[in-house]
């Protein structure tokens, strides 16, 4: 049978944590898609990513039947990761609160490269070190 | 319940921007939340490898009616910590110095009531394998001859029947019944369903002719919302027990299962839950199971399968049968 496509939905949920509570269940259920199915498939699919934030973009079709895929995590939460840090600077131009290396920016735009809007790794990589400097880490050579 | 649902609409911005904005609700500690945005979309839809054959008319015109808008959609909880959070939010469109162009902050208080509900309209009778259809406790079906009846209600369990795991379990155990009866004139005494959510499984083997069942849940709603499936088939109590509790951690339950199988075990057990679970389960499995006894396995995706069949393998059973959908297992094993 012929796959019609009626929503699109992009979810960002901690790995192995979705639930019937929000954000996932008014996205879901607005659309008709069975949210327990949904949670149990998430947690499963994203089980060994504990403590990533994972994007879903989820495909609901006619018969409110459902697949996604997952991307890969923001920016954000590669960089936090990459810098051993919980949480970023509320103040990024007094207060620095981590650093990374090139290398690893170069590490998570290459991981980024396919969600994000980006014409080479070198612009990828541009884009990472903006969101690091907004968050107030440090890029060191 | 009541939540504050939070729109975060950028104009005039980027993926930087965007991931600029997710880096801001990182440190606030926000969750979780939506996104959407045109330039994904047209992505999405232009995309060769698309996971659609036909898309709806109104997806192109979201896409337009986004322009280049970027929304972020959150809920905070209608408490203090949420106040607090909503007030760190709002703060954030007042920013100067933040580089993702235009931020406006809209809210509005939701309640649940609102989404938990809707999928249900689109929950409709549908046959599962040969004869068994299921029903939700709100729809009427009429069945043919040869159809077996399965009402639902599944309140916040899992097990409409709706998702692969539980299909394929189904048409397994009804295949595996079908053989059965054929070569020995009869069927399975009794059935053990381990994670029952809503008890489809156990209500499906009893419906498909097994004389009793046992269904356990580590959720005190699953264990009661099984019982009342049972009594909604018109199962007479004394053939349908429910249980709740873990029985990885719980020696009583496991007694207790043991007593309501006459300590001779059971002829099947069903456990849909996921392969962690299952490989954590496997050495009970044996102790539970009657003399040529056979366990069903469902929730396994591929990735996994290996690791099961290894776990199984260690427990002394081999793999009799196994079905696949959508990148999930079902299999059917026998004590070697």
């Amino acid at each position: 049978m012929a796959k019609n496509v009626v929503a699109v939905i992009k979810l960002q949920i901690p790995a192995g944590k979705a639930n019937p509570a929000p954000p996932v269940g008014p996205a879901l259920g607005q659309h008709g898609v069975n949210i327990m199915g949904f949670c149990k498939e998430f947690n499963e699919r994203t089980k060994n990513d504990a403590g990533m934030i994972i994007p879903a973009e989820i495909s609901v079709y006619e018969d409110r039947s459902f697949t996604f895929v997952l991307k890969t995590p923001p920016a954000a939460v590669l960089l936090k990761k990459a810098a051993g840090i919980e949480t970023a600077s509320g103040e990024p131009n007094k207060k620095k609160v981590g650093k990374v290396t090139r290398a690893q920016v170069q590490a998570i735009a290459e991981q980024k490269m396919p969600d994000l809007n980006a014409a080479s790794v070198d612009a990828a990589m541009r884009m990472v070190e903006g969101t690091a400097r907004s968050m107030g880490i440090t890029i060191a050579d | 319940m009541i939540w504050q649902e939070v729109k975060l609409c950028l104009t005039a911005t980027s993926s930087v921007g965007a991931e600029m904005l997710t880096a801001e609700l990182v440190r606030l500690g926000v969750s979780g939340w939506q996104v959407q945005s045109a330039q994904e979309l047209r992505a999405y839809l232009q995309a060769e490898d698309a996971p659609f054959d036909y898309a709806d008319a109104g997806l192109r015109a979201q896409a337009a009616a986004l322009d280049n808008l970027i929304m972020f959609t959150l809920y905070l909880a209608d408490d203090e910590q949420g106040q607090q959070q909503l007030s760190a939010i709002q703060q954030l469109a007042e920013r100067t110095d933040a580089n993702w162009g235009q931020l406006d902050v809209l809210v509005r208080q939701r309640s649940s009531e609102e989404w938990e509900d809707n999928w249900k309209q689109y929950y409709k009778p549908f046959k599962v394998g040969q004869r068994l259809v299921v029903c939700p406790s709100w729809e009427k079906y009429q069945p043919a001859a040869d159809e077996l009846l399965l009402m639902i209600e599944p309140g916040g369990s899992f097990g409409t029947g709706q998702h692969q795991t539980t299909r394929l379990c189904l048409e397994l155990l009804e295949q595996y019944l079908t053989e059965y009866q054929q070569q020995h004139g009869c069927l399975p005494e009794k059935l053990l369903d381990l994670g029952c959510g809503t008890g489809i499984l156990s209500i499906g083997g009893l419906l498909l002719g097994v004389n009793s069942a046992a269904a356990v849940d580590i959720e005190e709603h699953s264990a009661h919302a099984a019982a009342e499936n049972a009594a909604l088939n018109d199962i007479a109590p004394e053939r349908y027990q429910t249980f709740w509790g873990n029985i990885l951690d719980n020696r009583d339950i496991l007694i207790r299962l043991k007593a309501c199988a006459d300590h001779g075990g059971y002829d099947i057990i069903v456990v849909n839950i996921v392969a962690d679970v299952i490989i954590a389960m496997s050495p009970l499995f044996a102790g539970l199971l009657a003399e040529q006894g056979r366990v069903f396995c469902s929730g396994i995706i591929d990735n996994r399968r290996a690791e099961v069949l290894d776990a199984m393998r260690e427990q002394g059973f081999k793999l009799q049968m196994e079905r696949q959908d959508g990148g999930w297992w079902a299999m059917l094993f026998q004590l070697d």
